[in-house]
């Protein structure tokens, strides 16, 4: 989350609206956001993890979620999808941003 | 001093046990649809993923858990 704090500027530019979603309860996501100053929410999957298993993203074995960053588009597809090790930098999210807002303005 | 190793060893594990705790790769495909949802939000009251749909980009950034690295 600290990565994509850091990268905020970018999604701002971008009009992009970031969530962070975890299976944490919403009280223990607040201590997180407010211990990196995160400026921006964090959702909680905390009940039955419901949105990590509709998302495939979820690890049964700890029950948590995994670290998957989904892009989506104005028209409410999924324009891009990062996993892993990438996730972590979320440059490729950023891209995705840029390369959307940049579309939107040529379709102006 | 053999505490302290322990302990280094003992962060040691979990750190590979989370690098260990990849997904299995999400079904959901680009182009798709994403699942709707309302979860409460750490800026108070619950976000409706639908209500921001059409109005902007969406950047949904799963994350393993509070206090984890990244």
């Amino acid at each position: 989350m600290k990565a994509y704090q850091s990268g905020m500027q970018k999604f701002q530019e971008s009009g992009a609206k970031v969530f962070g979603i975890s299976t944490d309860n919403t009280p223990s996501q607040k201590a997180f956001a407010a211990s990196l100053g995160l400026s921006f929410p964090l959702l909680s999957d905390f009940l039955d993890r419901h949105v990590a298993k509709e998302y495939g993203v979820y690890i049964p074995k700890y029950g948590i979620a995994g670290r998957v960053t989904f892009v989506i588009d104005k028209d409410g597809k999924i324009d891009y999808i990062e996993q892993g090790g990438d996730a972590i930098k979320m440059l490729g999210a950023a891209d995705a941003c840029n390369r959307l807002a940049h579309r939107a303005a040529e379709h102006k | 001093m053999r505490f302290v190793n322990l302990l280094g060893m003992a962060a040691l594990a979990a750190v590979q046990l989370f690098a260990q705790a990849q997904p299995p790769s999400t079904t959901l495909k680009v182009g798709d649809r994403p699942p709707d949802f309302t979860l409460p939000s750490t800026e108070g009251g619950t976000v409706h993923l639908a209500d921001y749909i059409g109005k902007s980009t969406v950047v949904l950034a799963f994350f393993p858990a509070a206090f984890t690295g990244g």
